[in-house]
């Protein structure tokens, strides 16, 4: 018989507040994170282990999940609401999310046309205010761990599509740190790549105890494989049935409450594949 | 391999066409020796041949030279002018000033050339001013079309990497995109030589082909006129070809699958 394993919460990591964005008058997004349904990513621990957060966001298409993770990243500023992060500078103090402090690692991996990946890695770090001294035995580190050895001279149209995403990884990693967000991460990869981006998941969460992963999928089974936790992103209904607009976070699955976090597909996780598929039915 | 080159969307290697490119050329060059009548304005390839000597032995290499300096002075100051105000698009203010270089295309020069040999003090002056707002205005359009066809997603990377607008100017657009300068250089390099022989023909104490060219028109000496027409190909097609050579050492396109 398997025992669940065990953890605890620390403090907030990534908090978000009644975050609402509209682009000429229409609303994309509407109170993402509310008394109701609280969008508070806190830090894992498990004993003996450093344990990351890996956390799903789900919802049909054009309900606003891109939006919400470029509001996230702070590439568009929000028309209400807050995103806030640990100011590490003055201990336990909040925050609010500027670009470039949540990585985004985007569907299609853009990479630069003109650069190799060692170039575009070096320009990274540079970024990243990694001290000039340590930026080669750091990139040649990650360039190694993630298996890229033979491509660090490569140009980016030379890669396969599993490369290019772990060049993308790599390059946030290097300028944002612990917060990583992935749009698609899934969408339009073959098996084996997929179990790439599953490695690479693994990778980053198990390689330090802040590091936070938050992905959009279509893929259900895969969300509830991965995640420890999932937001369902949806149109909310009022009494008449009609949907309001702006996609709002209309479920909410803790899988380490639920006992399904960090464990092998099973009976359980196949439940909750069904009881999000009704839910988006619904969305 | 006889119906493949006749049937749209097929694969055909580069030799076989580059055999099939001779043999076409062949074609044209028999055609021109074999079915041109003897007396007719139409001068026979002997006749081009000799029109050529001529022009050697009266030194046409100078002028040759001469309107190459030309182009390349022009091009040079064109495009550095072109890119500072197309780059300058992505900052909002300056969109419409770029928008209203590109729509000046349509105008043509005829009216304003008293005030540009005013503005050049004309002579050679006047020969550049008069290219490089031509040029400028057709290489601002491809410019701000390339910038126009730049993915939001490669901004984005660049922001979600801490960089500020400026730095994402400098990567994205202009570091990340000079191949495109160069290839926008070439495509519209033929509308500069267009414009080149005009050019030289309005002040002919400058030399150049065009001057040349336009002399030779006056006094109908079609040999001659070939042989300068035929020349002005050969040059275009041997720049276009640097032109390709610069463009295919940027690494995207060293580096192309």
């Amino acid at each position: 018989m398997d025992i669940a394993p065990k953890y605890t919460l620390a403090e907030d990591l990534l908090v978000v507040e009644n975050l609402s964005v509209a682009y000429c008058n229409k609303i994309i997004i509407r109170d993402i994170g509310t008394t109701q349904i609280p969008f508070v990513i806190k830090d894992i621990q498990r004993a003996n282990m450093q344990q990351g957060q890996t956390v799903a966001v789900l919802g049909r298409s054009g309900r606003g999940k891109s939006t919400f993770f470029k509001a996230i990243t702070g590439i568009i500023q929000p028309n209400m609401g807050t995103i806030k992060i640990p100011d590490y500078k003055q201990q336990g103090n909040f925050r609010t999310v500027k670009e470039g402090d949540v990585g985004f690692v985007q569907q299609n991996f853009p990479l630069s046309r003109n650069q190799t990946i060692y170039q575009m890695l070096q320009n990274a770090a540079a970024q990243g205010k990694i001290d000039a001294a340590e930026r080669n035995s750091i990139i040649n580190y990650h360039i190694e761990n993630w298996g890229l050895k033979e491509q660090r001279n490569l140009a980016p149209n030379q890669l396969s599509g599993g490369q290019k995403q772990r060049v993308a990884i790599i390059e946030q990693l290097l300028c944002s740190h612990h917060f990583m967000v992935f749009d698609e991460p899934f969408s339009g990869l073959d098996v084996c790549n997929i179990e790439d981006v599953r490695d690479s998941f693994r990778k980053i969460t198990t390689s330090n105890e802040i590091n936070t992963i938050i992905f959009s999928t279509h893929d259900i089974d895969l969300a509830v494989e991965l995640a420890d936790q999932i937001y369902i992103i949806g149109y909310e209904q009022n009494t008449q049935g009609q949907f309001l607009p702006g996609g709002t976070l209309v479920g909410y699955y803790d899988l380490k409450k639920m006992d399904l976090a960090w464990q092998d597909f099973s009976a359980g996780h196949r439940d909750l594949v069904d009881m999000i598929k009704k839910q988006f039915r619904l969305s | 391999m006889l119906k493949k080159l006749f049937t749209p969307f097929s694969y055909v290697d580069k030799r076989t066409l580059t055999i099939v490119g001779f043999f076409q050329l062949s074609l044209l060059i028999l055609a021109w020796i074999f079915l041109v009548p003897e007396k007719t304005l139409f001068p026979h390839l002997g006749e081009v041949v000799d029109g050529w000597k001529q022009l050697w032995n009266n030194g046409f290499f100078y002028e040759i030279l001469a309107s190459l300096k030309l182009c390349l002075i022009a091009t040079v100051i064109s495009v550095i002018l072109s890119s500072v105000i197309a780059y300058a698009t992505t900052i909002p203010f300056f969109k419409p000033i770029g928008t209203f270089f590109t729509k000046l295309r349509y105008n043509p020069i005829q009216g304003f050339t008293l005030f540009l040999t005013q503005i050049s003090g004309g002579g050679r002056n006047l020969q550049i001013t008069l290219l490089v707002i031509f040029m400028s205005f057709y290489f601002i359009d491809s410019l701000m079309v390339m910038i126009k066809s730049i993915p939001e997603e490669d901004i984005i990377r660049r922001k979600a990497q801490k960089m500020s607008n400026w730095k994402v100017l400098w990567k994205v657009v202009i570091m990340d995109r000079l191949d495109y300068l160069f290839e926008i250089v070439r495509q519209n390099l033929s509308i500069t030589f267009m414009m080149l022989v005009s050019v030289e023909a309005m002040n002919k104490a400058a030399g150049g082909m065009g001057a040349i060219l336009n002399d030779t028109n006056r006094a109908l000496n079609f040999p001659k006129i070939f042989a300068i027409q035929i020349t002005i190909f050969l040059i275009g097609i041997l720049i276009d070809a640097a032109l390709r050579f610069v463009i295919n050492q940027f690494l995207v396109n060293r580096n192309r699958k």
